[in-house]
């Protein structure tokens, strides 16, 4: 069959791959043209946005009584603490209870990755710089609301934590990461608690697909690699233990050993 | 450090979602109260049974709660993300468990509310009132295809049973109706770049 027509099917079969819906032998026949026509494949991106679209315009719906409470207490937020939080008092420290750790959400069907560049596609133009805003934002928040309970060492429930007076605040250290160039490329946020850690973004777009490696240099000189994480699409943001303080440096190198950006941690 | 006064009900989806990474209560809090409407509505319209569609606004809260370091705001919103976890794990339980059809009263309450006029129902963005728009001007046959396909998942074989007509019209109109939901969405890109 000529490409022209191997389109043209494709074309009549994209709505309902778009949709999820297709199946089967015809649910082969057009992965498969998808896998070496990228017109095509625009097209299914495109239908797919649609069909985001269309889930975006069913109403919301109240939910049964007590669903709030079984969520939380699924994930590990037990009612003492959603009590704290309503009030406005402190919850536990950061970083008291993470998720488990993050692996992909598995695909419930497999049309998935075609969602995802949908997705990638129709909305990145204005998502663009909305990742580090949100991180910033994100960062802020967990120190403007719970940050003096920072101190605290102990990981007493919220009701048996003591007030804002039980502990000297630390500051949350801040620095722009900065290429050679100057041109910004990131940030990075820190606290030198127990246990003390780091968190970046990092927006790098002559770079991507890359992996990177943050390293912090220590007030006596001693670098320190703190750990290495993937970009995507030169994008990326990831957090870890860390031995930071204040006036201290971090950086950012890529495979090579290639200094990308560095910054210097002030309060 | 001084307290750093955000209401934590102006922040944006994205940095609530940042913010549950961290495992903060008070974050988790506002991030269920926020979205649980919108998960729960989703997985209700797709099962039509309100304990199914607990299970699956559940699961899909602690998905996002387990995954939020993992989530990429470039690839789509934070409400996209979800409303997408919630649908595909509803379709999943409606195949798994081979449910009753849809309910044509449901269908076509579903169907109402969501070409219901924009002073009526909150949209989202530009891109949705579009859309709404488009749904709302399509043949209703067209639309209950493209709605039983879209947002219950139905196949063509199922709609043509469903709907007592031969497997090409429903699959014309599924066609049919996403190349004009298509090309608003195209035309407004268009007009808007």
């Amino acid at each position: 069959m000529a490409e022209h027509d191997d389109c043209t099917r494709l074309h009549e079969l994209a709505p309902e791959l778009a949709l999820g819906v297709l199946t089967g032998e015809e649910r082969a026949e057009a992965r498969k043209h998808l896998a070496t026509c990228p017109d095509c494949r625009e097209y299914v991106l495109e239908l797919t946005s649609v069909g985001d679209g269309l889930l975006a315009l069913v109403p919301g719906a109240e939910p049964p009584v007590g669903f709030e409470d079984r969520v939380l207490s699924r994930m590990g937020i037990t009612a003492g603490q959603v009590s704290a939080a309503a009030s406005g008092a402190p919850t536990a420290p950061i970083p008291v209870m993470r998720p488990p750790a993050a692996a992909p959400i598995p695909a419930p069907q497999a049309q998935a990755p075609v969602m995802d560049l949908a997705r990638r596609r129709a909305r990145r133009g204005a998502m663009r710089w909305v990742p580090l805003a949100a991180v910033a934002a994100a960062i802020a928040l967990v120190f403007g609301f719970g940050g003096w309970a920072m101190g605290l060492t102990s990981q007493n429930s919220p009701a048996e934590s003591a007030g804002p007076a039980a502990a000297t605040p630390l500051p949350l250290l801040h620095g722009t990461l900065t290429s050679a160039d100057h041109k910004p490329m990131g940030h990075v946020w820190a606290w030198a608690g127990n246990p003390s850690w780091l968190y970046m973004d990092v927006e790098v777009e002559q770079h991507t697909g890359m992996t990177v490696t943050c390293q912090v240099q220590q007030a006596d000189g001693t670098m320190v690699t703190v750990g290495t994480f993937a970009l995507s699409n030169g994008y990326g943001h990831w957090g870890a233990p860390a031995p930071i303080g204040k006036g201290e440096k971090a950086r950012l190198v890529d495979s090579d050993g290639t200094v990308l950006a560095s910054t210097t941690l002030v309060a | 450090m001084s307290r750093i006064g955000i209401p934590i009900e102006r922040l944006a989806d994205e940095t609530l979602l940042a913010g549950l990474a961290t495992g903060d209560a008070e974050i988790a809090v506002a991030f269920v109260r926020r979205f649980q409407r919108k998960v729960f509505g989703v997985a209700v319209a797709v099962l039509g049974d309100p304990v199914l569609a607990e299970d699956v606004a559940q699961q899909t809260l602690e998905r996002a709660w387990k995954h939020a370091a993992v989530f990429d705001s470039r690839r789509g919103s934070v409400a996209a993300w979800l409303t997408t976890i919630a649908h595909n794990l509803a379709i999943d339980m409606v195949r798994a468990r081979r449910a009753t059809p849809v309910d044509p009263a449901e269908l076509s309450t579903l169907i109402g509310v969501m070409v219901d006029t924009p002073e009526r129902q909150a949209i989202a963005n530009e891109a949705s009132g579009e859309l709404h728009k488009a749904l709302a001007s399509l043949p209703h046959d067209q639309a209950r295809a493209v709605v039983m396909a879209g947002i219950y998942g139905m196949t063509g074989n199922e709609i043509a049973d469903f709907e007592g007509i031969p497997l090409g019209t429903a699959k014309t109109r599924i066609r049919a109706a996403m190349t004009k939901l298509r090309s608003s969405l195209v035309g407004k890109q268009a007009n808007d770049g």
